[in-house]
């Protein structure tokens, strides 16, 4: 049974076509911002992990003599203001800091070791020295040769990807690595207590 | 009538809107037998009552400004094609539009058409009156007049409902350009899926029926067959103490409860016995016994398995068809049912890699789309990083490729490297390492993925390239499994794709038996078969395309089963379904 169907009203020229589908993208989807931002809250100082492949960044705002004591036994690198530096040269090392990635974009900060003034060539610190030089260019993988008392030096094969840096300058970058009471800035620094048998 | 609906339907150039409903009798298996239907114009209040007989003649024209509403209109569909009817060009279905507004945040109520009113507080009529209803409905004819005129009230009520339904939901759909098309999309989908459900899947009834009827000798004697490999039943009962003894004589890892005790449900022998063969007897056989009852798969008198296939039931859009009654849905070797008749055959057409490719497609990752064009992603991964030389094989680098492809499988799903160190069979740092050399090949797909978590987490709302949303509530960060939020999007655009694909497959006028997953199953005459199947690939490639973007194909492979062969899975079931045959057999032979 039907009833009251009027008539119809003039239609509009045409209704949403679900046919025409490339029409119904939603393109935005996929570059849409999410707004969130990472924060790094942690930087590494070391030589780069025996397992990684690295890049150095060749920009030289990326690079900075330092005076740095390292603890062995704790695994820990402080940095120590030049003032503070002279009063201990059999503990203090000069080096210059590099900025390093990781293929996997961990940054972290190297410690090169400069040649020696004596002008003796110490065969671990030179071939680091070495590879910071090919890890300008390419990937490389530093791992200690015991028997030959130096680091090998392994270039990887082409075809990773662009190494990616972080954003941050390296003032931001080394007050990041050396937070949390790693900077040695006055002399009775707990280290430096330490060291001093205090 | 919504004033405010007539006027949207009214600017989108719909002559009419009918908010639709049939009553039917389905019993399981058959398709449905609709005996009455009510129809009401949202744009000029037009109402169509339509009984019995009445309903032999279409009384809508079905063009392109005919728009027909319902609630769950898979049924409406599936009437529509019962009657002869020809199928709707525009189509909402409310119960869609429902799931994607309450998606991730849930309805308190549940998901019928009273929760979806009780959800936005309109009036309803009871519960137990609708179900006392939809029993007259079942039991079927010969019905009084009485209970003639309840049932058409009855069915106006369900049709006046839908009415009260489209304020809020025409809200959520939206009106900015695109919305209604979109919503419209997935009434196009649920269109075509009735006629889906009506073809259903063609099985071997005889078998069937056969190994209904020995099922319990069958399987008593299985475990006496399967567990001759194994020994660890006693009596009937399975033996923690003999499995554990098994597992450690053939070095074989398993997952523990917090307790220590081993893991036995159900999902842990699936996953273990995709990474260990030797355990997937063992898992069949615990599923046999546990949760297997052959004579839940609905079979209709003309020999096909029919059953809902319950679309956009599950949180990425995909169908949520039930696993009892499906074919697909229980052991992999009751699969080997399937089996066309004389002169008819089918195809299985499945996408190649799906998921990798959407990651790629939708992340703009050029490498890993490199590494998917190639054909074996995971060799192209292996290349990538720098694990295998460039001019490495599949056949040089073997043991390199598997570790890689349980990597990249794994990464999909935000496995951890301990599971796919379990699920692979290689060491974790192993595992570790591979998935380190991943993220830094991969670094775009991994922003984007790392992305979508982060928006989901603040409780934005992650959208597919056709508007199926997931939103998550503010506040229940902590309650949400990150990894499962990695890999929505992959199935939700899995899913697009899918409907897309049936929703072509079925106008082009192919006969689609059911979607698996990311497969079709299609059937024709052994004359057509090779045709429609070629057809079928082709759809599902534009389908690809036109959720991945322009040039981006996703690959197809077909298998053709002509009669009398049989649907096997050769990797999974056959040995189990060899098992079950021949216990069949004695079973048979043996008083």
């Amino acid at each position: 049974m039907t009833d009251d169907i009027n008539n119809p009203a003039t239609p509009a020229p045409s209704t949403p076509d679900p046919f025409n589908v490339s029409a119904l993208r939603l393109n935005n989807i996929i570059t849409d911002e999410v707004g969130t931002q990472k924060i790094l809250a942690h930087v590494r100082v070391g030589k780069p992990d025996k397992q990684s492949f690295f890049q150095l960044n060749p920009d030289p705002d990326y690079r900075i003599m330092m005076a740095i004591l390292e603890l062995k036994d704790e695994n820990e690198t402080y940095a120590v203001l030049p003032d503070i530096a002279v009063q201990f040269p059999g503990e203090i090392r000069q080096v210059l800091i590099r900025l390093g990635v990781t293929t996997q974009a961990v940054p972290f900060l190297w410690p090169v070791p400069l040649p020696q003034n004596d002008g003796r060539e110490n065969p671990w610190y030179r071939t680091a020295r070495l590879a910071a030089e090919y890890a300008e260019k390419d990937w490389v993988r530093m791992v200690a040769n015991r028997g030959a008392g130096c680091y090998d030096i392994k270039i990887a094969a082409p075809g990773l990807p662009e190494p990616q840096w972080p954003s941050e300058d390296l003032s931001q970058l080394l007050r990041v690595a050396f937070s949390g009471g790693k900077l040695i800035d006055r002399i009775d620094h707990p280290v430096i207590n330490r060291l001093l048998g205090r | 009538m919504p004033k405010s609906a007539k006027n949207y339907f009214g600017q989108n150039g719909f002559r009419h809107a009918w908010s639709i409903d049939f009553e039917f009798v389905v019993l399981p298996g058959h398709k449905p037998a609709p005996f009455c239907m009510v129809a009401k114009c949202a744009v000029t209040g037009a109402v169509i009552k339509l009984w019995d007989d009445e309903l032999n003649h279409c009384p809508f024209e079905c063009d392109d400004s005919e728009l027909f509403i319902a609630y769950y209109a898979c049924a409406e569909s599936a009437c529509f094609d019962a009657l002869g009817w020809p199928p709707p060009r525009r189509m909402l279905d409310l119960y869609a539009e429902f799931r994607l507004v309450t998606n991730g945040v849930g309805s308190t109520f549940g998901r019928g058409l009273i929760a979806a009113l009780l959800h936005y507080g309109l009036p309803t009529i009871g519960s137990e009156e609708k179900k006392a209803m939809q029993d007259l409905a079942i039991r079927g004819g010969p019905w009084s007049d009485e209970e003639r005129v309840n049932l058409l009230e009855y069915c106006e009520s369900d049709v006046d409902a839908v009415l009260r339904l489209l304020e809020p939901l025409l809200d959520a759909i939206g009106n900015n350009e695109g919305d209604l098309g979109r919503a419209l999309l997935r009434g196009r989908y649920v269109a075509a899926l009735g006629i889906v459900e009506n073809n259903g899947i063609p099985i071997d009834t005889e078998l069937h029926e056969r190994l209904i009827q020995h099922w319990p000798v069958i399987l008593k004697n299985l475990i006496r067959e399967v567990d001759a490999d194994f020994g660890i039943y006693n009596d009937g009962h399975f033996v923690q103490a003999r499995f554990a003894d098994y597992l450690c004589h053939h070095n074989i890892p398993w997952p523990r409860l917090p307790s220590g005790q081993l893991k036995l449900d159900d999902e842990t022998f699936r996953q273990q016995a995709k990474v260990y063969s030797s355990i997937a007897p063992l898992h069949q056989l615990r599923h046999a016994l546990g949760q297997l009852r052959l004579n839940n798969i609905t079979v209709g008198p003309d020999g096909r398995n029919r059953t809902m296939l319950s679309p956009f039931g599950s949180k990425t859009g995909r169908n949520q068809p039930s696993t009892s009654r499906f074919v697909y849905g229980p052991s992999v070797w009751v699969r080997n049912l399937i089996k066309p008749g004389p002169g008819r055959a089918v195809g299985y057409v499945d996408w190649s890699s799906q998921e990798i490719a959407i990651a790629a497609a939708l992340s703009n990752d050029a490498l890993l789309w490199a590494a998917y064009e190639t054909g074996d992603p995971y060799l192209a991964f292996a290349k990538q990083a720098g694990i295998v030389p460039i001019n490495a094989t599949k056949e040089s680098h073997p043991e390199a490729r598997q570790q890689c492809k349980a990597i990249v499988l794994g990464v999909n799903y935000g496995m951890m490297p301990n599971s796919m160190a379990s699920q692979s069979g290689i060491h974790v740092d192993r595992a570790r390492e591979l998935l380190r050399l991943h993220k830094a090949t991969y670094r775009v797909f991994w922003a984007w993925a790392e992305g979508n978590v982060d928006r989901a987490l603040m409780g934005l709302p992650l959208s597919t390239v056709f508007g199926w949303r997931i939103q998550m509530p503010h506040g229940h960060g902590l309650e949400l499994n990150p990894r499962s939020l990695l890999n929505w999007p992959m199935q939700s655009h899995g899913a697009e794709m899918m409907r897309l694909a049936v929703s072509m497959a079925v106008e082009a006028d192919l006969m689609i038996c059911a979607p698996v997953h990311d497969a079709l199953l299609i059937e024709a005459s052994l004359d057509d078969i090779d045709q429609h199947t070629a057809h079928l690939s082709e759809i599902m490639a534009e389908a690809s395309e036109l959720v991945l973007g322009k040039e981006k194909r996703c690959r197809t492979d077909a298998k053709i089963i002509r009669h009398p062969d049989r649907f096997e899975d050769e990797q999974r079931g056959a040995v189990m379904f060899s098992t079950i045959m021949k216990l069949l057999h004695e079973a048979e032979t043996t008083k």
